[in-house]
């Protein structure tokens, strides 16, 4: 690899790109910035330009021959009825609750992958772990439909074992709910803990072993302050998936477990001039996750620069 | 204290394996089952669905598709996403919340939104409906998950090093090959794994994007329109043993490598581990 | 994922319109484009693999099936193509197909391409559902109808919708709102399609609000909101619910299988509507799709195939000599039951599910 860059070196081209890349500190952000730049502008802002337009339009698609009236009232129906609103908060609610579930369920097993397994297995069990995650959500789901139906796994075993009351009705609830996602979003946890949890120095936690810091001070005062980038990373990207998931919560979630994102499914899943209300929620919808997101973020970076002063 | 440690974290992570696999284990048993719908009890047992579904050429074309797409959008958000990472990094703090909003956005939107979003977009530009245009769909969705795996690693990445390759002579594109990417690469991994994942997963961006050919999941799901048989979760078991088989065989294949070279070549090795 | 009411404001002549604005393009395309190609979107079994190759292989036509899964999804699909359509014929349901001839997307079917038209049963051919805006729309393949899917262990057949606010069956029961609403209408008396309302939309709103608030007392026997077919068969099949308001065609896949269900239309009525093939408007291969749906018109046997496959019932002539009594038995309904069914009125449907689309999003609220 070296030798392939050394002798990259030689290549005219590439040495007047690094030359250029050198020259001035104008022209270093110009090489960094255009790829980025180009793809950002293309992809995320054009389409949600295009979005934004639509959700303005009184209709979509326009009918041919007849002029285009712009409209604020797909914006106004979403204050206009406590339902959606409801909806809404529920949605916020659930996905930082489900978030804190998989942070806490998963910290334990990147901890172990990552600090107590034997180094040359980690990769293998992180292997283990990502397998599940090939098979299609669709399929997870009803994988936990199959296990905790009233004739499922759980109660055909829980009846096997003579346990009395059964069936038991564990389905279409919070749990079930919750036991779904969680399994869905996990992985999204522990890649972030365990890039986070990987790079501690072990000589440190054996230092402060060794100085008599008991295993809560260590985890307190060591581990969790050096993982809380991967902590902030994990959180992020979870709240983001449980945000925006639909059809789960609708194969696992009870007659009281509607979500936003489901509502706005609903709407698209409708024919007909759903387009700009649907966009106009999305708007909504996206906008605020992203404010939450963002408070969050800083809020923890602030109490990282707060603990490092 | 230590002892609970010593038991407690192998327990936990034994347990969230069996979490894991034991809803899937249930799915690989009814794939078994003698009927056209998946319950318990099974009282007869058949190889049928199994082998049906083996020698199904549309199941097989459809995943064919979808491990190109999944490469192919990985291979483009990774190269996207790191630039993009690297520029956030170096702006300003008052400007990188704008920035990384705008970078994260597409991941926030709903899916349908997006797919629709980007179903004109293709139009406006004419790339064709297919797996280009679905590869590309997948990529914006999943650059924002690069992104910010590398920007959290990033952040933590002490200058000196760079510094000090930099004073003896390393000109960027070393110090970004022999320095930075080996530092980045836990986080590059796990990049790796979300787009793949996200990639082979979606079906929404893939239905709008496809054409006459479908992937893997837009086949599934037209298939689940009339009854969920035990075809369904025997492809699924099938997936699953042949994505951990390659997955272990490739593990073992790279530490092999990387064993005969660190022993041949200790003096230049891997600077992260 | 699956088929809820729709829906679209009324928008007279807006397709006929449409269709004199792109009348030149064409022209021009089909006359350049003869090919050899036939684009179609349709639902798993809807086309089999048997009748498509022999199709195939008679007319020289390569046919490029891409399967959809529901209406909003094709929907969807069209308006972002804005008017580049990729597909010649797509798969409309009778209840929901207006919006899309009112968006127009469609073209309407001219019968004197299809010699066979004849072969479809009388009372699917000239129904009043198929017909919007002055024209006739697409080719009815198979027939739907809605109603109670019980569980044989549970209880004897019901003969009315009161079983499922019975307390007896409380946390045991299960529906699509959309769907269920107007059947509720019917059952406590109001009038479901809306035709008689006459467009007046307090009538209607008041209809409406006091079944949504029926609905919302009895949400607490309610197990489960579901959408698509596939999640009702699980939830029978896994004895998570007893009673469902419930599509013919999953049900009859669940007797067909022996399981211990059965369906019913009960006293008060149950809905019905078809599914059919359409043009699309401006189709590049349009020759090509009437030849392939003068075919599929022709061909009992394919018929048959859908019936087996997808539990519906097939609407063209001679397919039910194809089945076998254990088949017949899973899918008929007796002559009361029957005539029970009211098929969905199309040019009332879009003012009674705008109303019934924002009650539904209430009561999931509640």
């Amino acid at each position: 690899m070296t030798r392939l860059l050394v002798s990259l070196r030689r290549f005219p081209p590439y040495r007047a790109l690094l030359e250029l890349y050198g020259r001035s500190p104008l022209l270093r952000l110009l090489l960094v910035a255009f790829i980025p730049v180009v793809w950002i502008a293309a992809t995320n802002i054009m389409p949600l330009l295009q979005m934004i337009e639509i959700s303005f339009y009184e209709q979509y698609p326009v009918r041919q021959g007849e002029p285009i009236e712009w409209t604020l009232r797909h914006y106004a129906a979403f204050f206009e009825r406590s339902l959606y609103i409801t909806a809404f908060v529920r949605s916020f609610v659930f996905a930082s609750l489900a978030t804190i579930v998989t942070l806490v369920v998963v910290f334990p097993v990147a901890y172990y992958i990552s600090k107590v397994a034997p180094k040359s297995a980690s990769t293998r069990l992180l292997l283990l772990v990502i397998a599940p995650f090939w098979v299609s959500e669709i399929i997870r789901s009803f994988a936990w439909i199959v296990m905790l139906a009233n004739r499922g796994a759980v109660n055909s075993f829980l009846s096997m074992m003579g346990m009395p009351g059964t069936p038991f009705e564990l389905l279409y609830n919070n749990i079930s709910l919750t036991i779904g996602v969680v399994y869905l979003t996990s992985l999204y946890m522990l890649l972030p803990l365990y890039a986070a949890l990987e790079k501690i120095d072990d000589n440190l936690l054996d230092a402060a072993a060794n100085l008599g810091a008991p295993a809560r001070q260590r985890f307190m005062r060591i581990v969790l302050p050096l993982s809380r980038d991967g902590i902030v990373a994990g959180c992020t990207l979870v709240f983001l998936l449980v945000i925006g998931l639909y059809a789960m919560p609708q194969l696992l979630g009870g007659p009281n477990n509607t979500l936003f994102a489901s509502t706005i499914g609903q709407i698209f899943a409708k024919a007909g001039d759903s387009w700009p209300l649907g966009s106009a929620f999305s708007i909504i919808l996206t906008g605020t996750a992203l404010a939450y997101v963002g408070l969050f973020i800083a809020l923890f970076q602030r109490k990282r620069r707060g603990g490092a002063a | 204290m230590n002892q609970l440690r010593r038991m407690a974290l192998p327990g936990l992570f034994w347990l969230f394996v069996a979490y894991l696999f034991l809803p899937l284990i249930v799915m690989a048993a009814m794939g078994f089952r003698d009927s056209n719908f998946v319950a318990f009890p099974i009282h007869s047992w058949t190889t049928q669905w199994y082998r049906e579904v083996l020698f199904d050429r549309d199941i097989l074309a459809s995943l064919w598709l979808s491990a190109r797409v999944a490469l192919l959008s990985t291979v483009i958000s990774i190269i996207v996403g790191l630039p993009v990472a690297f520029l956030t990094a170096r702006t300003s703090r008052l400007l990188r919340g704008a920035l990384v909003a705008l970078v994260v956005l597409p991941a926030f939107l709903p899916v349908v939104v997006s797919a629709i979003a980007l179903r004109i977009f293709i139009g406006r530009i004419g790339l064709e409906t297919g797996m280009v245009a679905i590869a590309f769909g997948h990529a914006v969705a999943s650059m924002p998950f690069v992104v910010i795996m590398v920007l959290t690693r990033l952040n933590s990445m002490s200058h000196n090093m760079a510094d000090a390759a930099r004073n003896l002579g390393a000109d960027e594109v070393i110090v970004l090959v022999r320095i930075v990417l080996p530092y980045l690469s836990p986080a590059l991994l796990g990049a790796f794994m979300f787009c793949m994942l996200l990639s082979f997963e979606d079906f929404v961006r893939s239905f709008f994007l496809g054409g006459f050919e479908q992937t893997f999941p837009v086949l599934l799901f037209s298939r689940l329109r009339f009854g969920f048989d035990p075809g369904l979760a025997a492809i699924s078991t099938i997936i699953l043993i042949a994505t951990t088989g390659f997955g272990l065989y490739a593990e073992r294949f790279i530490r092999t490598r990387r064993l005969g070279r660190d022993t041949s070549l200790s003096a230049t090795g891997n600077t992260h581990d | 994922m699956t088929f809820k009411p729709t829906r679209r404001k009324l928008l007279h002549g807006a397709g006929a319109a449409g269709l004199a604005a792109l009348a030149t393009p064409a022209i021009m395309r089909t006359a350049l484009a003869q090919s050899k190609e036939l684009n179609i979107w349709a639902y798993d079994g809807f086309v089999t693999d048997e009748f498509r190759s022999r199709f195939e292989a008679e007319t020289g036509i390569k046919t490029n099936i891409r399967l959809v899964t529901d209406q909003g999804e094709q929907f969807n699909l069209m308006a972002a193509e804005n008017g580049n359509y990729s597909a010649d014929i797509v798969t409309c349901a009778g209840h929901r197909f207006y919006q899309f001839v009112d968006a127009g997307f469609l073209a309407p079917v001219d019968r004197s391409r299809l010699e066979n038209w004849n072969l479809i049963e009388e009372e699917y051919a000239d129904a009043s559902w198929v017909s919007r805006a002055g024209e006739r729309w697409g080719v009815p393949l198979v027939v739907v109808s809605t109603g109670l899917l019980y569980s044989t262990e549970a209880m004897e057949k019901p003969t009315s919708w009161d079983v499922m606010f019975d307390e007896a069956n409380a946390g045991k029961t299960a529906y699509q709102i959309q769907d269920f609403f107007q059947i509720v209408m019917n059952y406590l008396g109001y009038d479901g399609s809306a035709a008689s309302y006459g467009g007046n939309v307090d009538v209607a709103q008041r209809a409406v609000d006091s079944t949504r608030d029926f609905l919302i007392a009895h949400k607490h026997m309610v197990r489960r909101y579901y959408e698509a077919a596939t999640e009702i068969q699980q939830m029978m099949v896994t004895g998570d619910v007893t009673l469902a308001q419930a599509g013919s065609g999953p049900s009859s896949q669940l007797i067909l299988e022996g399981l211990p269900a059965g369906y019913t239309i009960p006293r008060e009525g149950g809905l019905a509507y078809a599914y059919g093939f359409n043009i699309t408007n401006n189709a590049p291969n349009m020759a090509n799709a009437y030849t392939f749906l003068n075919a599929l018109l022709g061909d009992p046997e394919n018929g048959a195939e859908i019936v087996r496959s997808t539990g519906l019932s097939a609407t063209i002539k001679g397919t039910e000599a194809l089945l076998t009594d254990q088949e017949k038995e899973a899918l008929a309904l007796e002559p009361e039951e029957r005539a029970r069914l009211s098929w969905v009125n199309v040019e009332t449907a879009a003012f009674i599910f705008d109303l019934i689309d924002t009650a539904a999003e209430e009561i999931r609220a509640a």
